[in-house]
């Protein structure tokens, strides 16, 4: 006698045969010992299975992880402000260094146009703005603005590192 | 009479105002309100999430793991990797599904880290030991039945042990066990079918019918 697949047997187990198939298998099972057995330990097994238990965690579990979540929200947070202030110093170099050239830009315009109304007026505005940061490096050296725009390059570079530093504690 | 209702209804109140009813049918609620309330901000209801599947997903870890501090680290990973991706998350899967699936991907991505670390101590000690019987676990015929069976599960290879936890112990269908493990229904009732016959052979080569049938 043929003995029947073994995925024959499975799927009568998970009742996954038609009415049809199931028939065929419960003659045969009623003729065959040997499938019947065969069927029998398969039925153990998925008893087993069923019955099994579920293995507990340890007590800490849900406070580890609940702490390592809001150690990592913090963390996303001084990552998202560490980005914020780089933007913000790279964005205020930005306008220094514009400024830097229109500055340039406008001294050899009006170099060159002294008659201009409008070039004086000009003229006049960026001497002021000139005197201010000279006021303020406490130099009357014409290179005053540009090692201003040099400190502040040094000052920025040192901030970013004190922030990484203070991110990575 | 009328100042013992307002009195009583005051307590209700209170207890309303103080969110002490609030919390106590937290646990009521399904997986989806959960989420809902974590994404508006209550980080801790997260918790309620953990509770509900941490010992689920740690008996599939610790089976397809072998190992119960990697399960743990895993599982503890996996945790917080869900609640980061809570926003991705799509309510037309069922969480359970969509969590499972992450607990999955981490393990076999734990397994296969384990596994290039065996092989290249392997490479470097050349020891004819194979390093992968080790991590079998032991046999203690001392042990209790559902000890017995978890040890018989373990024996079995990682996608048999993962399919046979999560139809049994998860009662996940076909297909969501397919999502799960990104494959096709047919393919996990194959893998089911194999590992009935597989744990009957364990079984009856350690000889362990007695004890567990």
């Amino acid at each position: 006698m043929k003995h029947l697949p073994l995925n024959e047997l499975n799927k009568y187990l998970d009742n996954e045969l038609s009415r049809e198939d199931v028939l065929t298998v419960e003659e045969h099972l009623e003729h065959c010992p040997e499938c019947a057995a065969e069927l029998k330990e398969l039925q153990s097994v998925t008893a087993m299975l069923k019955n099994q238990s579920v293995d507990v965690v340890p007590d800490r579990f849900d406070s580890l992880v609940m702490s390592r979540i809001v150690k990592e929200i913090k963390s996303q947070k001084s990552y998202k402000r560490f980005l914020a202030s780089i933007f913000t110093v790279f964005g205020l170099s930005f306008v220094g260094l514009v400024w830097m050239i229109v500055y340039q830009a406008t001294r050899q315009v009006i170099e060159s146009n002294t008659n201009s109304l409008i070039l004086k007026w000009i003229q006049s505005g960026v001497g002021e703005a000139q005197q201010l940061v000279n006021a303020l490096v406490a130099s009357k050296h014409y290179h005053s603005f540009e090692a201003s725009m040099m400190l502040f390059f040094v000052l920025t570079i040192y901030f970013i590192y004190e922030k990484f530093r203070t991110i990575r504690n | 009479m009328k100042f013992l209702i307002f009195a009583a209804k005051f307590h209700v109140l209170c207890n309303f105002s103080s969110g002490v009813l609030v919390k106590k049918n937290m646990k009521h609620l399904s997986d989806s309100e959960i989420i809902d309330s974590v994404l508006l901000g209550n980080a801790n209801d997260y918790s309620l999430l953990i509770a509900r599947y941490k010992n689920k997903a740690f008996s599939l870890l610790k089976r397809m793991l072998k190992n119960e501090m990697d399960a743990e680290e895993v599982l503890q990973d996996s945790f917080v990797k869900a609640y980061f991706g809570l926003k991705s998350f799509k309510k037309e899967a069922k969480f359970s599904t969509w969590f499972y699936r992450i607990v999955y991907n981490s393990a076999v991505t734990k397994l296969s880290s384990k596994r290039r670390k065996i092989e290249q101590e392997m490479l470097s000690v050349d020891d004819e030991e194979n390093p992968l019987h080790l991590a079998m676990p032991e046999w203690e015929f001392n042990k209790e039945k559902h000890e017995l069976l978890h040890a018989a599960i373990r024996e079995l290879p990682e996608n048999y042990s993962a399919v046979v936890t999560l139809f049994y112990l998860e009662d996940m269908t076909g297909e969501e066990i397919a999502e799960v493990m990104n494959t096709s229904v047919g393919n996990v009732k194959v893998v089911l079918y194999r590992s009935r016959l597989a744990l009957k052979e364990i079984i009856s080569k350690k000889d362990l019918k007695k004890e567990l049938v």
